[in-house]
């Protein structure tokens, strides 16, 4: 069985440069990540000098990359089964650091599941893919600071970008901006996306109340106070913000909150021997998860000077994190239609779910969170609607040949 | 004229059918569930409807309850999901192919479809089994159903009064609450299948817990429930870990794939080496398997009896208090028949089948006070 004196889940910002600095301390690392290369949701395959210099660096003969690999199960000591494309692997570590990032919470809107629609991060993943977009209509919906990132990236692709829809109060956004002053990097990074979409109409106090077309979007309807719009697009991109993907967490037995992993200022979780570093802390950006991922390799390594140094930063980037989470809060949403659909997977509507009296009933006599997602879409959406607690996690974390889990046949109880 | 009042502890199939038959035949019925309708071993069960000749007793009321849910399914197929699409008993050697061939007789004796398949029919059947298998045993009349709305909806058609509540004790003419209510009744069901114990702790019930996967959608992959011969001989009897081959096409087209059971395990964690085992048995049946994408597993625990049949019939020592538990991995099959012959006893009417190997009497000594 392979194994390492450090496991770290997901190869963002986060988790690349926790490698980065735990390989230049002779450590033997290996790094997963579930998608094709390094750099996280947002970063992967942009140039940006503040990840360009780790993710050069991943190339040490300390670190074992396994990309397009997905953590299946947590096991008994300090074990992780892991599937690649072809094959799986039970991998064994001796410090383990979750660096498993966030994902958009996407919530139902009437016609979200018109082709056309997608995620923010979603249509910024899919045009790193090769999905043509130049000239094409496109409209930013939702709430979080992840809009303005992606709809700089969309329009050095080509696109016209119809309008940003932000549904909080230009008052909050404006105090999120002071506060964005008193650190300069952000703010000169603010003022480039700024500087980029120059012309495109921004709405704040919005929010999508309806998306028209049948077999692709064609257009949205947005509501601004007592004041209905229509716009005209191609696509809509739509995000509430973002949630830390807390399952691996949860799985290992670590405590976790809505919002965050729990963990002590030098990022130990409540289990032995497992860390948690990035936006799984509580969603804090680029530079938090940088600073996070060199403060976890020093603690780790027990090296005193930069343990001092890396958390002196870490506390100064979370402070950024604070005022995020004070702005973008948890959006409200319009009535939905009965006929508006939660659960995609499984095709179950607002009307059949509203008089269901919790997530396990709902389950099964709807089969709502039944289908490939998991609930990992429709069960935040339904805690938004309808207050429906999450059901405890169970292995496959993610979904898993069945060669793959008929590989724990023979694994040991007990380390090696 | 007043109606007698039952009260049905447990909300699972066999809880929802004895309920739905008891109200059929003039009960008032009140339900008490501390989950959801249709939760419990319902939920974690394959929802198989078999017809198994492995014992008289186990085949009469199996048979009776295949034909029974057909009727049921037949008339309303969307809301059960009733899919008849028949099981496929594989032998893996000779010796086992002529056990199956022993048992066509049986079956046909019984009225029900039974075909002895040799190699070239079982793998125009099932092409994804492993190659060199000698045959087996197709039982057409056997089906699948979506055994938690089924559950609902027999609820659904009573009338009766639901309550969501833990029941903390049993006595002579009802019931208490946890928070403190009683409730009157004339006669108690008890239907907590693993859980009777804690009501009537001197039931000869053990939970035996088993594991399932089910797959994403892969319509036509197979076309019945496919489970090895050995699956009795494996599952049933055995008084130790075992696992089994066994998989049902889902009338989504996702596959269920079983199964494995455990005595006397009370945490509900997927075990990853029995999970394992139970996988790589069915590997060795169907290596097509390997590349389907799995979405989840689960675990549930099967209400076992020393004898392997449940217990339907009245508590020989608490008056007014009946039974219908110790199902064990065949309580969705099972729930419909044990519903008629446990209302036949209550309403003092003839019984479709004869109710003697399941009466709990069995298991207990008659009470020195009637010595």
């Amino acid at each position: 069985m392979p194994s390492y004196d450090v496991i770290i889940i997901g190869a963002g910002p986060a988790g690349m440069h926790a490698a980065q600095a735990l390989a230049s301390r002779g450590q033997q690392v290996a790094l997963i990540d579930d998608n094709p290369d390094a750099g996280g949701q947002i970063w992967r395959g942009v140039n940006n000098h503040a990840t360009q210099p780790a993710r050069a660096a991943l190339h040490s003969p300390h670190i074992t990359t396994y990309y397009q690999t997905r953590v299946i199960a947590t096991l008994a000591a300090q074990q992780l089964l892991v599937e690649t494309p072809n094959d799986a692997h039970i991998l064994h570590y001796r410090h383990l650091v979750i660096a498993s990032g966030a994902r958009e919470l996407l919530l139902p809107v009437a016609g979200w599941t018109t082709p056309g629609v997608t995620g923010i991060g979603g249509l910024q993943a899919l045009v790193k893919a090769g999905m043509p977009i130049a000239n094409k209509r496109v409209v930013i919906a939702g709430t979080g600071p992840l809009i303005w990132p992606v709809a700089a990236f969309l329009r050095t692709h080509g696109v016209h970008i119809v309008a940003i829809v932000e549904q909080q109060s230009l008052v909050r956004l404006a105090r999120f901006g002071m506060h964005l002053a008193s650190h300069p990097r952000k703010l000169w990074q603010a003022m480039s996306y700024a500087t980029q979409l120059i012309g495109v109409p921004f709405w704040h106090d919005s929010q999508v109340t309806a998306i028209s077309g049948t077999t692709h979007s064609t257009g949205v309807s947005i509501q601004r106070g007592e004041h209905q719009f229509q716009l005209a697009c191609d696509y809509v991109a739509l995000g509430h913000h973002l949630v830390p993907n807390l399952d691996i967490a949860q799985s290992l037995g670590c405590a976790t909150t809505p919002a965050a992993i729990t963990t002590s200022d030098q990022l130990a979780t409540t289990i032995p021997h497992v860390y948690a570093i990035g936006e799984a802390r509580g969603i804090g950006g680029l530079d938090c998860a940088i600073a996070e991922g060199h403060l976890v390799a020093a603690v780790i390594c027990q090296d005193a000077p930069a343990i001092a140094r890396w958390h002196h930063r870490v506390q100064t980037e979370r402070r950024i994190a604070t005022a995020i989470a004070a702005t973008f809060t948890p959006p409200r949403l319009p009535p939905l239609a009965a006929d508006t659909i939660v659960c995609r997977c499984e095709d179950v509507s607002h009307g059949q779910l509203q008089h269901a009296p919790d997530w396990r009933t709902a389950k099964l006599q709807q089969r709502c969170g039944m289908g490939p997602c998991q609930g990992r879409i429709c069960g935040a959406a339904t805690q938004h609607l309808y207050g429906w607690g999450p059901d405890a996690v169970r292995p496959p974390l993610r979904p898993a040949r069945v060669a793959t889990l008929a590989l724990l046949y023979a694994i040991s109880p007990t380390a090696e | 004229m007043s109606q007698s009042h039952v009260i049905i502890i447990g909300g699972g199939i066999v809880g929802c059918a004895c309920a739905h038959r008891l109200a059929e035949t003039g009960w008032r019925v009140t339900l008490i569930e501390r989950d959801t309708l249709g939760s419990g071993a319902t939920a974690a069960g394959m929802g198989q409807v078999v017809a198994l000749d492995d014992s008289p007793a186990e085949f009469a009321l199996t048979a009776d309850s295949q034909r029974r849910w057909h009727a049921l399914g037949q008339a309303n197929p969307l809301v059960h999901e009733y899919t008849p699409c028949g099981t496929i008993w594989v032998a893996s050697d000779d010796e086992e192919l002529a056990m199956a061939a022993a048992k066509v007789p049986n079956y046909h004796a019984a009225g029900l479809q039974a075909e002895l398949l040799d190699a070239a029919a079982l793998y125009r059947h099932e092409p994804n089994l492993r190659p060199g298998l000698p045959g087996g045993l197709r039982i057409a009349g056997d089906a699948v159903v979506y055994p938690s709305r089924s559950a609902a909806w027999l609820w659904q058609q009573t009338g009766g009064t639901l309550i969501h509540a833990q029941v903390s004790t049993i006595q002579a003419g009802g019931v208490t609450l946890a928070d403190g209510r009683h409730l009157h009744a004339d006669a108690v069901v008890l239907a907590t299948g693993s859980r009777a114990r804690d009501l009537v702790p001197a039931l000869p019930i053990r939970p035996k817990k088993g594991h399932l996967v089910i797959t994403d959608r892969y319509p036509g992959f197979i076309h019945h429930q496919v489970a090895e011969m050995g699956y009795v001989k494996n599952a049933h009897l055995a008084d130790v870990d075992s696992v089994a081959f066994n998989v049902q096409p889902r009338a989504t087209g996702q596959i269920l794939i079983g199964s494995c059971r455990q005595y006397d395990i009370h945490t509900p964690e997927v075990d990853p080496v029995m999970l394992g085992q139970m996988l790589q048995r069915c590997l060795e049946f169907m290596p097509a398997l390997a590349t389907l994408s799995s979405l989840r597993v689960w675990t549930g625990y099967r209400a076992a009896t020393p004898d392997g049949q449940p217990l339907i019939g009245p508590h020989p020592h608490q008056p007014g208090l009946w039974l219908a538990t110790g199902h064990e991995g065949l309580g969705i099959t099972t729930s419909l028949g044990t519903a008629d012959l446990l209302a036949a006893l209550m309403n003092h009417t003839p019984p479709a089948i004869d109710p003697t190997p399941y009466l709990p009497s069995r298991f207990f000594a008659p009470t020195s006070s009637l010595l």
